[in-house]
């Protein structure tokens, strides 16, 4: 799980010349704003690559990766350091179990981002899913409300949007740019619905779309860079995406005791008690007691007293 | 229309590379479970000869070293010819046989597929299998060959590629396909594929999410009533080879499905894998698995699954189609796409429909006489693959052993597999026998009861660094219908002194034989 002696990223070493390049290029932007650390949490349903991603940024395999068998099984943290800079990329097991959002999954997650990460930020999420998946439905909606309500609203402005086997050929005749602008339209779609973000707020959460393809058989140019069916490399793509919504100069989202255990049920509606008291005074005890004065003076007295 | 088979059968000139292995499984069918092998008469080799009225029609022509094995399972045959005259329902019953045989041999022609194609075999052994009856009811009188219908259901996941696997099949573009929107309605699409009458219903696909169960009901109760109006040879269970089998998310799902449209929907059904031209990910050393491994591995989590449901252990094989819909995919000369190993997916699929369909027309035929049989497999009798296990704290993804299974018949009649496990570093070695057998059976007499009666044999053996451990288990169920019922379960088990084992085993299983057999004479 997490190391507490921070590595060496060495992996950096073993990509292609022209990657190394700029990554190293963004890195130093990201130390020229001061920003020493950089928190990149990972999300999103089981199976669509989101171990597959933190190794290929990291450049070596850190988090197992299988193909048939149930992926990570808790929380990982992958920390590299490089000549000041620190990278934390935390690989999260998939929110999807059996049907719905497993609430035993987003629990680990919260303790874990307690263990790792108490009173840190989370600088960017990104949320991960398949290209080559042909339906949005309900259940991403409700993985996008569970993120939502976990971790607040805000998140989605330090969201990327990572869409995995980037490399298709599209089917029915369209073309790789339609295929991937329709689908990312209805997976932000679907991401605006599940986290309610309102149409007014709209230019305020304008989430980008990374595409990321993370086999072995992926094209490479004339430099041995992977490269995506249009032709960008895709990591110094994905890194400089990352880093520019880590530099969008929205805040992170801290990570205090107050993230990790929920809401507090007994917290709901506190301000309203002496509301509701004064309505009951005024309204309800006020008009009743009224009521049995009344009563009381209409009775006939017997003869008697 | 019994010549034209005959002239039609002789122009096919049949290949006379039958293996004899093939031959052998065929005649010992023949011989130990006494059923007719309907013979072909070719003019030159032999005179046509009747026995009793049924036509003599062959597998074979002009093997000489066959022939005479031939012949004589043909005199064994003739021999236990039985001394009453057919009655006049059992020649029919022969007939309608013999007409579904030869409608399966005209299939196999118009595919361009042989007799010796495993699935092809099973199919003849089958029907070859059938005994007389005793009273049956004919659905139909007269079968034109060329009327041959065929209804295919075809359901599945939302977006694994129905629509667009029914258009490839029929070969044009019979329904719309949409890469974003999910088709709504239940469609019926009908065409004809090779002069055959095809009828395939396209269903709006199931939503995975839990919130969405409700639509997936009423999807399924519309299906059901479907079914019921027409009832469907075949059903196409779609879905993707290449998304990752989240076993844990497809049970809700198959359940379901099960519930609603019984449990019997997978004896008939095929699994449709599309995107099967997909390459396999990466394995867990870095490069990329070999196609069969993928496909078998994807394969095999969802029959597991369907196993589970079923509550059957390992008797259930589901047939595997792959289907590949992408117009850009590899294509042969007559225009029919190509999966990695060059075979066209298309003529596999409508091929194991046709078997499908040939097999539930068999079955209807004989409900008295049941027996379980082990169904269609697309594999190679000898099967042989890797066993992987991961280690936990190596967090590699190690192949552990080989096993290996095959199939045999104990005694001649009861269907047995046999399967050894070799670990990687030869120190463990298992060695397993799995047998079981159903029949049921009616009395007319006095009681008019049902008995039915099962058997399961299995029989392990652990060797592990020569040390030797084995155990038997035998299972009868005896029961009659009007739930008086009873079992009788051995276990016998014991490690490095194999003999005390054996011994015990060998009255107890005579015992059991005895009383099986005895029963089987059927004096009530």
């Amino acid at each position: 799980m997490a190391g507490q002696l921070i590595r060496e990223w060495t992996a950096i070493q073993q990509f292609p010349a022209a990657t190394q390049e700029k990554l190293v290029d963004l890195l130093g932007k990201l130390k020229n704003e001061n920003v020493n650390t950089l928190t990149i949490l990972v999300m999103g349903k089981g199976g669509v690559g989101k171990s597959s991603t933190v190794n290929s940024i990291i450049g070596e395999r850190v988090v197992t990766v299988s193909a048939f068998q149930s992926e990570t099984p808790r929380p990982v943290m992958v920390s590299r350091s490089r000549s000041g800079f620190t990278l934390n990329i935390i690989d999260t097991p998939g929110l999807v179990e059996g049907g719905y959002v497993s609430d035993q999954v987003l629990e680990t997650i919260k303790s874990s981002l307690g263990r790792f990460l108490l009173n840190k930020t989370i600088d960017v999420l990104l949320y991960v899913d398949r290209l080559d998946a042909y339906r949005v439905d309900n259940m991403d909606k409700q993985v996008v409300k569970a993120i939502t309500d976990s971790f607040g609203k805000k998140i989605w402005h330090k969201a990327v949007v990572v869409l995995t086997h980037a490399q298709l050929s599209p089917p029915d005749a369209l073309s790789y740019e339609e295929f991937f602008s329709k689908r990312s339209e209805s997976l932000l779609k679907c991401v605006r619905q599940g986290a309610r973000i309102s149409k007014k707020d709209l230019q305020n959460f304008a989430i980008p779309v990374a595409l990321v393809e993370n086999s072995g058989r992926c094209n490479k140019n004339e430099h041995d860079e992977k490269i995506l069916p249009s032709g960008t490399p895709w990591i110094p793509n994905l890194v400089h995406t990352i880093t520019d919504v880590a530099l969008n100069g929205k805040e992170g989202i801290l990570v205090d005791q107050k993230l990790i255990e929920g809401p507090n049920a007994n917290e709901r509606g506190k301000l309203y008690i002496p509301l509701i008291l004064a309505v009951q005074y005024f309204f309800v005890i006020k008009p009743i007691q009224k009521w049995i004065k009344d009563d009381i003076a209409r009775e006939t007295k017997p003869s008697w007293d | 229309m019994v010549d034209e088979t005959e002239r039609e059968w002789n122009s096919m000139n049949l290949r006379n590379s039958m293996n004899l292995s093939d031959g052998e499984i065929l005649l010992d069918y023949a011989q130990e479970i006494d059923c007719r092998i309907v013979t072909d008469s070719d003019d030159s080799a032999f005179n046509p000869k009747s026995v009793d009225g049924a036509e003599n029609v062959s597998l074979e022509s002009n093997a000489a070293d066959l022939g005479s094995t031939f012949s004589s399972a043909r005199s064994i045959i003739e021999a236990r010819t039985p001394e009453e005259a057919l009655s006049e329902r059992e020649k029919k019953q022969l007939e309608k046989t013999k007409q579904i045989r030869v409608k399966y041999f005209r299939l196999l022609h118009r595919l361009g597929r042989s007799p010796e194609d495993f699935v092809a075999s099973e199919v003849l052994c089958q029907l070859a299998r059938l005994k007389h009856f005793i009273s049956i009811l004919l659905k139909k009188a007269a079968m034109e060959l060329e009327a041959q219908r065929k209804d295919d259901l075809v359901i599945g996941k939302t977006g694994v590629g129905k629509s667009a696997t029914i258009n490839s099949i029929f070969g044009e573009s019979k329904t719309a396909v949409n890469a974003f929107e999910p088709s709504t309605r239940v469609k019926e699409i009908i065409g004809k594929i090779d002069g055959v009458k095809v009828k395939v219903f396209d269903t709006p696909g199931l939503r995975n999410s839990l919130k969405d169960q409700p639509k997936n009901c009423k999807i399924l109760s519309s299906v059901k009533k479907l079914m019921k109006k027409s009832p469907p040879d075949v059903i196409l269970y779609v879905d993707r080879l290449d998304t990752q089998s989240d076993n844990v998310n497809d049970l809700p799902l198959l359940k379901l499905v099960t519930s609603y449209l019984g449990s019997s929907m997978w004896r008939k059904s095929i699994l449709a894998f599309t995107h099967a031209t997909s390459v396999p990910p990466d394995g867990p050393d870095g490069y990329p698995l070999s196609c069969e491994v993928f496909i078998a591995q994807q394969s095999e989590g969802v029959q597991q699954l369907i196993r589970e449901l079923l509550g059957l252990n390992d008797d259930l094989m589901i047939p595997i189609s792959l289907v590949e819909n992408h117009p850009l995919a590899k294509k042969n000369e007559n225009g029919e796409t190509l999966l990695h190993n060059g075979e066209s997916w298309r003529s596999n699929l409508l091929f194991l429909c046709y078997s499908i369909k040939t097999l539930s027309e068999v079955n209807i035929q004989n409900p008295l006489e049941q027996r379980k049989f082990v169904d269609l497999q697309i594999r190679s009798q000898l099967l042989t693959r890797p066993v992987f296990e991961s280690h936990d704290w190596d967090r590699d993804i190690d192949y552990d052993g080989v096993l290996i299974e095959d199939k045999l018949e104990i005694a001649g009649c009861f269907p047995a597999v046999i399967s050894v496990q070799l670990a990687k570093d030869k120190r463990e070695c298992n060695f397993q026998l799995h047998s079981s057998f159903l029949t049921k059976r009616e009395d007319h007499g006095t009681f008019g009861k049902n008995k039915k009666l099962s058997y399961i044999l299995k029989g392990e053996t652990k060797i592990r660094k020569n040390k030797a451990a084995a155990g038997v288990s035998i299972n009868v169920n005896a029961g009659l219908n009007n739930k008086l019922s009873g079992k009788i379960s051995i276990k016998t088990n014991c490690s490095d002194q194999l003999q005390i084992a054996a011994m015990a085993f060998l009255p107890i299983a005579r015992a059991m034989f005895i009383k099986i057999f005895g029963q089987s004479s059927g004096d009530y």
